[in-house]
């Protein structure tokens, strides 16, 4: 368990604003802003925020098609920032993305055992037959046929869809895989069953990967570690169970909150945000989620809080 | 006081393989200042159903094969095109749709679309063209007293400085705000009946949270109806005083929410409800997968993925029972 394959340190990514007409850089949009943390082998970490905190940058950064401003991003011991391009596209074979919209990265014009023999044709040196054998054997893997081999994208249910685009990734082996919403858009039997094959795939590749999402309940579903990320931080980050027991961040309580619940708490029992989140190009001094805080104190204006361990394997950045 | 009311509605559409059966005998009603959910996954029929209600479905492939809705005693299938037009859309029934960004016009800011609704749905008649060209509206938007009326709407949606907002155009707002305008201009001319198509589907779960407080709040203050279509159930247990859970273009069950979530007498509806990830790790999933409306399952149309499925079921579509007061299901072999 401890054997640490991915290790962020103080990562930082921001991207200039410029003026219009000399393109001077006038500020910047703060998308990741110091995060670290480690990721043993074999473990699941959620990744939970709301859209534009930086979830999708952080993912980009960690596979080296952005180049952190500051801190490290080190797979095993080599550190992805210093690579150069033809080294990260080999690093690409043993860290791998799955995106957000299957139906939107499966090529329509591509058959479904195209797609998957793509991946192996840039990556490895296997012959024609022991290809078509590795095609079959990860399709059968996420729960499809033979006869699906010569179908395109557009035949398919949303459903499917996603089982290709993980067939497409897992065909490769991956050390560590992203994976972006991988049940966003889905209705909830279909989400179930992708869900279900997650949690078989993980047993039988012992698969390391990162799930980012919105949707809490899945996240705890999967994961055996969660991180809450707000404004490009971490603002709260320990195991599954603690963080959804005993959640200690104003945020996450209101995450969880909002979580629409059948049978659970109705409205006037919740915590409701104040506000909406300030751009990531203003963030205001202190802390960062001060203007929607409902716990907010002089303190949180003045003095931006560090995410320190209040329990065992519990992190939380908070004044209160 | 029902203000909807429909009977026995069959819509189907022509397509190049056969004849899709998207809406199959829907009763159903809507009472005054009552909020219905109408859930299902995608392909049930819930998005058809708004738009039979509108009277806006694709002409050349849709067809109406029997039924009425009846809206405040008129049955909408029998009106003309123009009564639909200056009476009912956007008038007494309004939309609010999935997706807001889409919705706006980019090139016309906010307030500008704003005043259109209050032109053409507000005040007197339709205003036409001729009298209102082009370069007049673009040059002079904003008169007085529209100007104020426009800005009373937004501050009714807490959009944050309202007089500020109007010259704004959609881009320049966050989605959730874009959704509240939206629910502004479905509100402002005080309708009966709201469509609500997934309005939290493109949202974030905290400002979706946010979304639907406000319309609950607002439909509690006119007394508006609402059909609140989603697919979620979690969202149409926080803000519904009734659920329909709709299965390939059938109705399996209608109840007050409280006793829909603590009942869960139809198979389906606890086969959904299992499929929700939740905290003690199990996950249930219905086996199978949803059916093609060309040619659904005879019957029942959930009875080849019911786990308590009859043999009555394969042939026999269930009526519509009342197993308890107010709660409604097709079903033959439901949980008591």
């Amino acid at each position: 368990m401890n054997d640490v394959i991915l290790t962020l340190d103080g990562v930082k990514k921001y991207f200039p604003v410029r003026s219009r007409f000399l393109k001077r850089r006038i500020g910047s949009i703060k998308a990741v802003d110091g995060v670290s943390f480690t990721i043993s082998r074999g473990e699941v970490m959620g990744l939970v925020g709301e859209s534009g905190c930086g979830k999708t940058t952080l993912v980009k950064t960690i596979m080296g098609m952005y180049r952190p401003d500051e801190g490290q991003v080190k797979f095993k011991d080599r550190v992805i920032g210093e690579l150069s391009a033809e080294e990260i596209r080999k690093l690409r074979r043993q860290i791998q993305y799955v995106y957000q919209d299957s139906a939107a990265s499966l090529d329509p014009w591509w058959t479904v055992g195209g797609l998957l023999r793509e991946p192996l044709a840039i990556h490895t040196e296997l012959s024609r037959s022991e290809m078509e054998e590795k095609v079959l054997a990860i399709l059968q893997a996420v729960g499809m046929s033979k006869e699906h081999l010569n179908c395109y994208p557009h035949e398919f249910s949303g459903g499917q869809l996603r089982r290709i685009g993980l067939a497409r990734i897992l065909t490769l082996n991956p050390e560590l895989i992203m994976f972006d919403e991988p049940t966003a858009g889905l209705d909830v039997s279909v989400q179930a069953k992708i869900l279900e094959l997650l949690a078989d795939l993980k047993m039988t590749f012992n698969l390391t990967y990162i799930m980012i999402s919105h949707n809490l309940g899945v996240v705890r579903m999967v994961s055996q570690r969660t991180a809450v990320m707000y404004l490009g931080k971490i603002v709260e980050m320990g195991t599954t169970e603690s963080i959804f027991k005993d959640p200690k961040h104003p945020y996450t309580r209101i995450l969880l909150d909002s979580i629409p619940e059948p049978g659970g708490k109705k409205k006037d029992q919740k915590l409701l945000l104040l506000d909406e989140p300030p751009s990531p190009d203003n963030i205001p001094p202190g802390c960062r989620f001060q203007n929607r805080c409902p716990f907010r104190r002089e303190k949180c204006e003045m003095e931006e809080p560090l995410l320190v361990e209040v329990t065992p394997g519990h992190l939380v950045s908070c004044h209160g | 006081m029902v203000v909807l009311d429909i009977k026995n509605l069959t819509v189907v559409y022509h397509t190049d393989q056969g004849i899709v059966e998207a809406l199959d005998g829907i009763n159903f009603s809507i009472r005054r200042g009552e909020i219905v959910g109408l859930v299902g996954e995608s392909g049930c029929g819930k998005s058809t159903m708004g738009k039979t209600i509108l009277r806006v479905l694709p002409e050349s492939s849709a067809e109406v094969v029997s039924g009425s809705i009846h809206f405040q005693g008129k049955n909408l299938l029998e009106l003309g095109e123009k009564e639909m037009n200056d009476r009912v859309r956007g008038r007494s029934i309004t939309l609010i749709p999935q997706d807001p960004f889409v919705s706006f016009n980019p090139v016309f800011s906010i307030g500008t679309q704003m005043l259109d609704i209050m032109k053409y749905k507000l005040f007197e008649g339709p205003v036409t063209r001729g009298e209102e060209g082009f370069f007049r509206r673009c040059l002079h938007p904003f008169s007085g007293e529209m100007k104020s009326q426009v800005i009373q709407m937004l501050k009714r949606v807490q959009i944050p400085s309202s007089d500020q907002a109007i010259y704004k155009y959609p881009h320049e707002m966050s989605g959730g705000q874009r959704q509240r305008v939206m629910i502004a201009m479905a509100v402002a001319p005080q309708p009966s009946l709201i469509i609500a198509d997934e309005p939290t589907t493109a949202l974030d779960a905290t400002i979706g949270a946010q979304v639907v407080e406000l319309l609950k709040d607002l439909t509690r203050q006119f007394q508006t109806s609402v059909l609140f279509i989603t697919h979620d159930l979690g969202v149409a247990y926080e803000i519904c005083d009734r659920v329909t859970v709709m299965y390939a273009g059938q109705m399996m069950e209608s109840a007050p929410t409280d006793s829909f979530f603590m009942k869960q007498c139809h198979p389906y509806t606890r086969g959904l409800l299992d499929s929700l990830p939740n905290p003690k790790g199990g996950i249930q999933t219905i086996p199978g997968d949803i059916p093609s409306l060309i040619n659904p399952p005879g019957g029942c149309r959930f009875h080849p993925r019911c786990l308590r499925a009859l043999d009555t079921c394969h042939q026999k579509r269930p009526e519509l029972a009342e197993i308890f007061p107010n709660h409604f299901v097709h079903c033959f072999n439901p949980y008591l």
